[in-house]
């Protein structure tokens, strides 16, 4: 929580001050997004500065599982992304409010994946990475493009999880699914996983194949996952494959029912 | 100690089978072979009718003391706070508390014993949960599990102190004759009651919820539709003296324990806050007192799983043969995470609700209140139908609707801005069909098998989830959660006010008479019951919960667990 000094000088720095003193490292960083964001918040703040003071400011509910939530519906207009931006890139605040910011951002229908994909590359914290990249779910195929690109090469499995599973999400993620196709040769199981599902939600008939690799799989939920993925990409094709009597017999019950049930048994 | 109408008051002799008796010997000149004792049956009749040593050595002609007893004395753990003091009764507790069991004894049961003869009592079981009382004092615990009692002893004041539910053990009564030998014995079972968690067919007695006011986390509207119909029988907790925690369901679990003549509500605060922050002192500073009780069990690392959301009862079932009258207890398990340790064993101990588990690992909350509730129905086979959400017959519903339809809320919270945008998101139909396929269909299953169900007791409500970005990508409900809903059960068990989180599938946000959720969810209700849709979209909608989520009952108890339940308590 923000002490009333600091409030002070969010407010401050928002309604008087040169935009330039908004958020320090944004202002350091030579890229069109960080200017635009800072341009977008500062407009904000001279066109609605008490909705400006109050982005800078608010305090969090906690849902009900502890997460703290901005649902403030005032907050959800597209001008209020640049301001909710720069409190995000100031991370002084703790990354469950910081994940809770970036749920409101990407409910805003603003402009603001160029950003996200932006401050990916800056964040440290991997849980605030993994939202980052789950969001994207809600941006333009090309700036998912580049945030699912960037969050597959992170060290975090958690992220290179959600960057996977933005292409089962997205509106068009058939058109990211060859990122998903990536992310089948993790060497984290749960990443594995989540790629076979996110290329059966998109569609994805190209890596009907790449996943049909993972019926194989030393991992139980991996080749329960692929199995049911494939299904959705060509269900008559899954029904003659070779791999289903060996997976009939598989000591994961869900395998086993699933695969019997493909073959009429 | 407010007096149950399920039992004598006051009494608590289950079973007056034993009656022993046992002469004095011969040598005690004291007792000059002229005692009277409290049992008239067994000096008389030399045995005949009760313990036959006694019987025969009262015929040798000597005095007579007896034994007088009941098998099994069962009481209410003396957990609740009768002097409002903060603290467990069992811990300051004195020889009037209502608590304490009398064993039955008159006043002078053992003033006819000789000045060297004793009735030695021993404790056994499970004695750090037992105690008895004699003459104003404890006089048998953990500490000291054996006494001798003399002619001394007022008989009308031993009586027996529980301190958990299903604690049980034994009291071993044995007259020492002026030899010291022990001549007659007897034994006197006794035995806590189980807590018992409440079910929707229970009659509902006060309503709760977390008053936030008006503004962004507001919910006037809320509060006042609780209120309308409740009056007097709902009360709220100030959310600025609970820092705005709303989740009151999730906090504390209303429960019952009841004897003969007793009947003690207790509430069971979890562990999800601690430390004095946001709920976590609501239950001892507004609920505790004579007559309710208030226990944690469990500490430490805390997850979703330990909020009581989490943990539902079915109405009374039968199953293979066996019966439920009190439910069976349900509660969530992702596989990886379950509620705790020491909370599952409590629950497990009380047997006579015999719990099971349901797959919640798909959900962002994993809470079993998401997804299912039970309502009362007596046109149902078994008097009450389970509600569950069932997305197939959600898409159905949503095709039957103008897909033009705008809907200015989910706009808003969801970024769904019509009918017919919900419908195109072919990946979101995707996963919901994963979900019914893999986790509701799998979870009707279990229930059906745990609880006897067949697919006519089952009600399939119209639902739809979203996969969360800020929860790992696991489910959370779209249109607002229907079966997420609070029951307020009439006095009779079967009418019931059903408080229902108002869909806002509509355009006109302010007619809810436009609203076809609420059309189609109407008719699905037998006429015992009363739906009330609440506006809980920003308070508790957005932040992941409902109606039943953001408010609390407590019920009458109901059912004698002592004759109706004896079959579950058998090991």
């Amino acid at each position: 929580m923000r002490t009333p000094l600091t409030y002070l000088l969010a407010t401050l720095s928002l309604a008087v001050l040169p935009s330039t003193a908004l958020a320090t490292d944004l202002d350091q960083l030579d890229a069109d997004w960080a200017h635009d964001v800072v341009l977008s918040a500062d407009t904000l703040a001279q066109s609605q500065p008490e909705l400006a003071r109050v982005i800078a400011t608010g305090n969090p509910g906690l849902s009900r599982s502890g997460q703290p939530i901005f649902p403030d519906a005032s907050w959800r207009v597209p001008e209020a992304a640049g301001a909710l931006l720069v409190r995000i890139a100031e991370g002084g605040e703790s990354a469950g409010v910081r994940v809770g910011l970036l749920d409101a951002l990407s409910r805003t229908k603003g402009d603001w994946a160029s950003a996200v994909v932006g401050l990916l590359g800056h964040e440290s914290n991997p849980e605030v990475r993994r939202m980052m990249v789950e969001i994207l779910r809600e941006a333009p195929v090309a700036q998912a493009r580049a945030g699912i690109t960037l969050g597959l090469s992170d060290s975090d499995a958690g992220v290179r999880a959600a960057s996977v599973r933005v292409v089962g999400n997205h509106i068009d993620g058939v058109k990211l699914g060859d990122l998903a196709v990536a992310g089948l040769l993790d060497l984290t199981p749960g990443v594995r996983t989540e790629a076979a599902r996110s290329i059966g939600y998109a569609g994805f008939t190209d890596g009907f194949g790449a996943v049909q690799a993972l019926l194989t799989d030393s991992d139980a939920d991996v080749r329960y996952r692929a199995l049911r993925s494939l299904q959705k990409l060509n269900a008559s094709m899954v029904a003659g494959l070779p791999e289903l009597s060996t997976l009939a017999t598989d000591a994961d019950p869900r395998i086993s029912r699933e695969a019997s049930k493909l073959l009429g048994r | 100690m407010r007096r149950s109408t399920l039992a004598a008051a006051g009494s608590v002799l289950l079973a007056l089978t034993a009656l022993l008796s046992a002469c004095d010997d011969p040598k005690d000149g004291g007792k000059d072979g002229t005692t009277e004792n409290g049992g008239d049956e067994g000096g008389d009749e030399g045995g005949d009718e009760g313990g036959d040593e006694g019987g025969d050595e009262g015929g040798d002609g000597g005095g007579v003391f007896t034994l007088a007893s009941v098998d099994t004395v069962v009481g209410v753990a003396n957990i609740d706070d009768d002097n409002e003091n903060q603290t467990h009764d069992w811990d300051d507790s004195d020889a009037d508390d209502e608590e304490i069991v009398p064993l039955g004894y008159s006043a002078d049961a053992f003033s006819e014993l000789g000045d060297s003869e004793r009735v030695r009592v021993e404790l056994v079981g499970d004695v750090d949960q037992l105690r008895l009382w004699a003459d104003g004092a404890v006089v048998l615990d953990a500490a000291n599990t054996t006494v001798e009692l003399d002619a001394s002893v007022d008989g009308s004041t031993l009586g027996v102190e529980f301190y958990q539910p299903m604690a049980s053990g034994a009291l071993e009564l044995s007259y020492i004759d002026i030899d010291g030998n022990a001549v007659e014995s007897v034994t006197v079972e006794v035995h806590a009651a189980p807590l018992i968690l409440n079910h929707h067919m229970q009659p509902a007695e006060w309503a709760v919820a977390v008053y936030t006011g008006r503004g962004t986390y507001g919910n006037q509207d809320f509060i006042d539709g609780f209120d309308a119909v409740l009056g007097d029988d709902f009360g709220t907790v100030s959310g600025s003296s609970v820092s705005y925690d709303v989740w009151i369901q999730d906090e504390l679990e209303y429960g019952t324990m009841t004897a003969p003549g007793y009947e003690m509500q207790v509430v069971i605060d979890s562990i999800r806050s601690q430390r004095d922050q946001y709920l976590d002192s609501v239950p001892e500073s507004e609920m505790w007192g004579p007559d309710t009780a208030v226990w944690t069990w469990g500490s430490g690392a805390v997850t979703s799983q330990d909020s009581f959301g989490n943990l539902e009862v079915s109405p009374p079932v039968t199953v293979d043969g066996v019966e439920y009258p009190f439910g069976r207890v349900y509660y969530g398990d992702t596989g990886r995470y379950a509620m705790t340790d020491d909370m599952q064993e409590m629950l497990d101990n009380q047997k006579v609700q015999a719990p099971f588990t349901l797959d919640i690992g798909w959900l962002c909350v994993g809470h079993v209140d998401e997804f299912m509730t039970f309502l009362p129905n007596p046109d149902a086979p078994k008097g009450f139908t389970l509600y569950v959400a069932d997305i197939d017959v959600g898409r159905d519903f949503l095709e039957s609707l103008d897909p033009s339809t705008e809907l200015p809320l989910y706009d808003s919270g969801h970024g769904v801005d019509s009918i017919g945008d919900m419908l195109d998101h072919s990946g979101m139909w995707t996963y919901n069909r994963d979900l019914m396929d893999e986790h509701i269909e799998p979870n009707i299953d279990t229930l059906k098998s745990e609880l006897g169900l067949n697919e006519a007791d089952i009600i399939r409500v119209p639902s739809v989830f979203e996969r969360s970005t800020a929860c790992g990508g696991t489910a959370l409900s779209l249109i607002p959660g229907t079966v997420n809903m609070q029951v307020q059960t009439h006095a009779d068990g079967v009418g019931a006010d059903l408080f229902i989180p108002d869909p806002f599938l509509r355009e006109d946000v302010d007619d809810l008479g436009s609203d076809p959720f609420i059309a189609e969810f109407e008719a699905m209700l037998p006429s015992n019951l009363t739906p009330h849709w609440l506006d809980d979209w920003a308070t508790y909608h957005l932040m992941w919960g409902e109606v039943h989520c953001g408010s609390n009952t407590r019920r009458t108890p109901v059912g004698q667990w002592w004759t109706d339940a004896t079959h579950l308590l058998e090991d």
